[in-house]
């Protein structure tokens, strides 16, 4: 299906942030929204139109291309695409809604980098040339470098370039990854490109594509040894950055892993998985980092530090679903990304609301905030129990269905599902915490002006307004809908990953039969028969 | 059984409640007000209505000789990945059939009372929202027929344990009960999610049964061999979310600490229903369980030792609501105690009577706090029944049914619990017999402090509101006695005493029972026949009658005869009392072993974050760039466009030399 909807999804914004950049500062903001709108309007009619259940591209656009090198302005979109642009087509525009009032120091320019941002994270998604894909992965890092950097905290210059450093040191690794397998191939075009390295890699060379693809998503999701730019970029970004950091920036280290490292790296036409130990070092590590982060966020004091290392805590079970290999891991993976962009976001927002009232984000400083905010309580409690992955909102699903993909891996198998459970428990724990402190308890706020001493009741800031229900309301109905009724989302996919196991499955009918739980067993009978 | 207006409609069963606590969440605040009870009192109403027409119904189904008593339902898919398929639907048979009775009848009961009960409180409307949600997830927990929407029910009516122990939220004791009780249960939902999960794995299916054998109870009664080696697992990370829903040791510690919640929650969650979710899995599960002998036996010694633990701190407890909550502990052992001797009509059946008496006793309770400006502790009031004597008959009816009192309904259940328990093992029959003897003393040292004697009122604090109350509501003229509030404790009482007619031999609530599924399997392997079919007096139940009336009046004897005498008695016998009043330290053991340890691992991680991994970028070299490049950016502030525009222009360079290679 040849369309130019992907081509408007890009040029929407990109042209809207030029366009923008010009305009007057008051009417930025207005231009800001209304650009992102239409692109999200852009991205409903895609998904209106979307042929679900397909395993193919679909919407393919083929620009001009390079034939010297085989790279070609070529897009397109399939079911695992489509449902992260409407992640970030959703999340954008209330990004910009949110920034309405904290951002008032050189608005225009925040907006039209807002705008590029969206553009580069959009292309990320659409692209099916690799290069492509390259081009618009780096391009994010600029637009979300000067929203740390200009409209940040305190230590917003360290935090900007602590991001941008530790991000773009990774990527180089998989920029020289790309253009290795795209001259060797002799084309970048992903779909070839991952047919070619199923087939016809070297075991070593497919070894050091695989590392260098890693170094630069590992660090992009982030896993467990390579995270700590994050905390720090959350903590100092402005509320919009955060929500875009966590939400979508995020994800495109596990859809890179997911769509390159795994399917290149991993898999293997001839036999399957290419690296078992590697897939399990990775999988220790998720796990590790499951339980590491959430420790690491349960001593947190800065509630938005907190937030941010439950991020690191919760992309370990995305990646851990993934590695899977399985389908029920692999399409909890993805809807995990869109939950944790929902709910991740969405918690981003309501400390951004919060911040803005009583600039703090000390946990200490805060505490009993249902009393004066009930609404903006309801909220929090809300968001913070489909991180926690109640059953009934949408954590849940993606949280069990990657942790049974684990454990029921031919791959990782029963501990890792067993250990990356224990982040269950944790996760309750450290947000519970935070809820505790902040929204329950004796009321109290840090005093704002010296004639308001004593800042109880009355006075001071109030709940929130329309404006900002607004904002989180669509979210809160996702929240809630992708939690009662998430199999239309997780059956789009299937067509995609199947095609995706493909090599997988072919593989399998030629191997011996797989391992299972009481390998154990087995193993006893056998070194015994072989016995001389 | 398809046909049955209730099945047919049975979606209304949750959904009503639900619609009921959206419409007080919504419009409660701002519009309701103190009417926010209408909504959730017509939802559950009608609710009510429904189940008990489904058990009726269901009733004269099995009357007429209906051989299959069973029917399932599905609505819709909820979540389908790969092969992995759960569904929205239901399941009815006798045993849910009369779990939904108990729950949306004695749900509304309660929360009838709590109109009048919580009158004037701040957040009334939330209140009943969350109430409303909690019968839509106990109903669901309920109805659910596969595991993991059953588990959707069980972390659903922990959510709303959750929030109902937390509704006093400013006061920082409440909130910390909340967050303790939420954890517990995580802890054993933990091992029921990797039970689900190793069940999956197994029987490729989550449904409890298929109607075509496809089911995972019907599978396992003739399991594979891989299957029937999941099998030796299963049972015991299912137990673990068992314990924890249902307080058993080691995690019943958050169940006295939830007690901060207002009294109607105590009474309808954390005693009458949620709590017994637990003995509700663990017999609908039978399937999985009775095969298993080392299962069997640990449910069995875990709630024996846990009705014994639970009856001994009660001994020393002087909060009223506290002596219940160790009761529930202690009687909740008891059902585990019967489903793990294959006694799981026993279980069931002392499951409705306790949620009969229990839920009278905590409300009575409550009337008492209210009389007495919130006070609960038992030394500083005494002969209240001359203030109270409508609730003095009603908590007597309570006490004796608790007690095992002869033909209250108690006694009924206790004893075909204690008799299953002695055919297993007379050592699980001897801790039983004990406990009930303890069971009889406590309840009446709660009866005759507080309500006999000469008459002694706490004075209320002056400036002091507890609890959160308005504290116009204190005040003296009110009734403490009015009809809202009456006539829920009359219906209970009477329940509390006609129930245990249930399992009268003809009267067959054991046979009913015995007509589900999961039920039959567990009879079907039980040493002897279930109790329901035996003769109704047997030595054991003289016995046992002996027992409550020895417990009844030793507790005469040291709390009302003269009551200093008990403070000598607890003077001599010094270091056990020390024990029991310290409740065997097992709070500050979790505190020390478990909660301490991982929050300094916490901060050793965070340390290692900071310094370590940080430290070894560092080292790397980065860092001096990194200073640079941050000291560029601070110097030139204003020149960020430039940087841009060089930045862009660096990546256009790149890519044209990766193009014209």
């Amino acid at each position: 299906m040849e369309s130019v909807l992907p081509v408007w999804l890009l040029l929407i914004p990109a042209a809207g942030a030029l366009v923008g950049a010009l305009l007057p500062a008051a009417a930025s903001r207005f231009w800001a929204l209304l650009v992102s709108l239409a692109t999200l309007a852009v991205a409903v009619a895609m998904a209106c139109r979307f042929h679900y259940g397909g395993a193919l591209m679909q919407f393919n656009f083929d620009g001009f291309a390079l034939p010297q090198i085989g790279a070609s302005f070529s897009l397109g979109i399939d079911a695992i695409a489509l449902w992260l642009v409407l992640l970030t087509v959703l999340l954008t525009p209330l990004s910009v809604a949110a920034s309405f009032q904290s951002i008032q120091d050189r608005a225009r320019e925040y907006y039209a980098w807002m705008l590029l941002l969206l553009a580069a994270m959009l292309g990320v998604f659409v692209a099916r040339d690799l290069l492509l894909f390259y081009v618009f992965f780096e391009l994010t890092l600029i637009p979300m470098f000067f929203i740390i950097g200009v409209w940040g905290g305190p230590e917003r210059r360290y935090a900007a370039g602590k991001f941008f450093l530790f991000t773009f040191a990774g990527s180089i690794f998989t920029l020289a990854g790309a253009i290795y397998l795209g001259l060797h191939a002799g084309t970048f075009d992903i779909r070839q490109i991952i047919t070619f390295a199923q087939n016809d890699l070297t075991s070593t060379q497919r070894y050091w594509v695989l590392l260098a693809l890693l170094a630069g998503f590992a660090v992009k999701v982030p896993l467990f040894p390579v995270h700590t730019w994050l905390p720090l970029a959350h903590t100092e970004a402005p509320t919009a950055g955060s929500v875009i950091l966590a939400g979508v920036l995020l994800k495109l280290g596990t859809y890179g892993l997911l769509r390159l490292a795994v399917p290149i790296g991993m898999i293997e036409a001839a036999s399957g998985v290419a690296f078992p130990h590697a897939l399990r070092v990775i999988g220790i590590l998720c796990v590790v980092g499951v339980i590491y982060a959430a420790l690491v966020a349960w001593v947190q004091r800065d509630i938005k530090k907190l937030v941010a290392y439950s991020s690191v805590s919760h992309l370990g079970f995305c990646v851990l679903g993934l590695l899977a290999l399985n389908m029920h891991g692999i399409e909890g993976s993805v809807l995990y990304m869109v939950n944790h962009g929902l709910s991740t976001g969405a918690m981003f927002l309501v400390v951004g609301m919060i911040y803005d009232r009583y600039h703090t984000r000390e946990i200490d400083q805060l505490s009993g905030l249902a009393r004066k905010m009930p609404i903006l309580a309801f909220f929090f409690v809300l968001f913070s129990l489909s991180s926690i992955g109640l059953p009934g909102l949408n954590g849940f699903v993606s949280e069990f269905l990657t942790i049974l993909g684990a454990f029921t891996s031919e791959h990782l198998g029963v501990w890792f599902g067993a250990f990356a459970a224990v982040g269950v428990i944790l996760g309750a724990l450290y947000m519970l915490h935070m809820v505790a402190c902040v929204i329950f308890g004796p009321l109290k706020v840090p005093v704002l002006h010296e004639d308001n001493v004593t800042a109880v009741d009355e006075s001071g800031p109030g709940d929130i307004g329309g404006r900002e229900i607004g904002i989180l309301l669509p979210l809160a109905i996702a929240v809630v809908w992708l939690g009662v009724y998430p199999s239309p989302v997780l059956r789009s996919m299937n067509g995609a990953v199947r095609s995706m196991q493909q090599p997988l499955l072919s593989a399998k009918h030629t191997t011996p039969a797989p391992r299972t739980m009481f390998v154990r067993a087995s193993r006893h009978v056998h070194p015994a028969s072989e016995a001389p | 059984m398809d046909a049955l207006f209730a099945v047919k409609y049975s979606y209304l069963i949750p959904l009503l409640p639900l619609a009921g606590a959206a419409i007080a969440g919504l419009f409660g605040a701002r519009i309701l007000r103190g009417r926010s009870h209408w909504p959730i009192w017509l939802g559950v109403g009608a609710s009510a209505v429904l189940c008990l027409s489904l058990l009726v119904h269901m009733i004269s189904l099995w009357r007429t000789g209906q051989s299959q008593l069973w029917a399932t339902k599905d609505f819709y898919t909820w979540i389908e990945a790969g092969q992995f398929k759960a569904t929205a639907g239901f399941f009815f048979d006798p045993l849910s059939a009369v779990m939904l009775a108990v729950v949306t009848g004695v749900g509304f009961l309660i929360i009838v009372f709590s109109a009048g009960y919580m009158k004037g409180e701040a957040g009334y409307y939330r209140f009943f929202a969350y109430m409303g949600l909690f019968i839509f997830t106990m109903t669901t927990l309920v109805m659910a027929n596969n595991f993991l929407l059953l588990y959707l029910g069980w972390e659903g009516v922990g959510l709303c344990s959750y929030l109902l122990i937390g509704y006093y939220y400013q006061r920082p004791a409440a909130r910390e009960a909340a967050k303790k009780a939420f954890l517990v249960n995580r802890i054993g939902d933990f091992g029921f999610g990797l039970g689900v999960m190793l069940i999956w794995k197994v029987f490729h299916t989550v449904s409890y049964f298929g109607g075509d054998g496809g089911g995972v109870l019907e599978m396992a009664l003739n399991p594979t061999a891989q299957q029937a080696a999941a099998m030796r697992y299963i049972p015991f990370l299912l137990m673990l979310g068992a314990f924890g829903k249902s307080a058993q040791f080691p995690l019943y510690v958050w169940l006295p600490d939830a007690m901060e919640g207002p009294t109607p929650v105590s009474a309808l969650i954390h005693a009458a229903t949620m709590v017994t979710a637990g003995v509700y899995m663990i017999a609908r599960c039978s399937a999985l369980f009775v095969g298993n002998q080392a299962a069997m036996l640990t449910v069995a010694a875990v709630g024996a030792f846990t009705a014994l633990l639970g009856a001994t701190i009660a001994l020393r407890q002087f909060d009223l609501k506290r002596v219940l909550a160790y009761s529930t502990i202690s009687q909740l052992g008891y059902m585990f105690t019967a489903v793990g001797v294959l006694a799981p009509v026993a279980g069931m059946f002392h499951l409705v009577t306790h949620a009969f008496f229990k839920a009278l006793l905590f409300l009575c309770c409550g009337v008492v706090m209210h009389a007495m400006a919130g006070e609960l502790d038992m030394r500083k009031m005494s002969g209240v029944k001359r203030v109270l004597p409508w609730t003095n008959l009603f908590i007597l009816v309570g006490c004796l049914a608790l007690s095992g009192f002869p033909f209250v309904s108690g006694f009924f259940s206790k004893d075909e619990i204690i008799a299953a328990a002695l055919r297993q093992s007379p050592i699980l029959g001897g801790i039983l017999l004990l406990t009930a003897f303890l069971t009889a003393y406590y309840t009446f040292r709660l009866y005759f402090r507080v309500f006999q004697g000469p008459l002694v009122i706490p004075q209320p604090p002056p400036a002091q509101e507890h609890a959160g109350h308005d504290p116009a509501h204190q005040h003296r003229k009110h009734s403490h006695e009015s009809l809202i509030l009456m006539l829920p404790l009359a219906l209970l009482a009477e329940g509390a005493i006609l129930a245990g007619f249930l399992n009268w031999p003809k009267s067959g609530l054991g046979d009913f029972l015995a007509a589900s599924p999961s039920i039959a399997v567990a009879t079907a392997g039980a040493p002897a026949a279930e109790p329901g079919s035996e003769p109704l007096f047997t030595p054991i139940m003289g016995m046992s009658a002996l027992i409550s009336l020895a417990g009844i009046a030793l507790a005469y004897w040291l709390h009302l005869a003269d009551r200093a005498r008990s403070d000598r008695l607890a003077a001599a016998l010094g270091p056990l009392t020390r024990v029991l009043d310290a409740k065997y330290w097992v709070d500050e053991i979790y505190q020390m072993f478990v909660v301490e340890p991982l929050r300094q691992l916490g901060e050793v991680f965070f340390l290692i974050d900071q310094l370590v991994l940080d430290g070894l970028v560092a080292l790397v070299g980065l860092v001096p760039q990194l200073g640079g490049f941050a000291m560029k950016l601070s110097t030139q502030r204003g020149y960020l466009q430039g940087y841009a525009a060089v930045m862009l222009l660096g990546m256009a360079v790149i890519l044209l030399m990766i193009f014209v290679t």
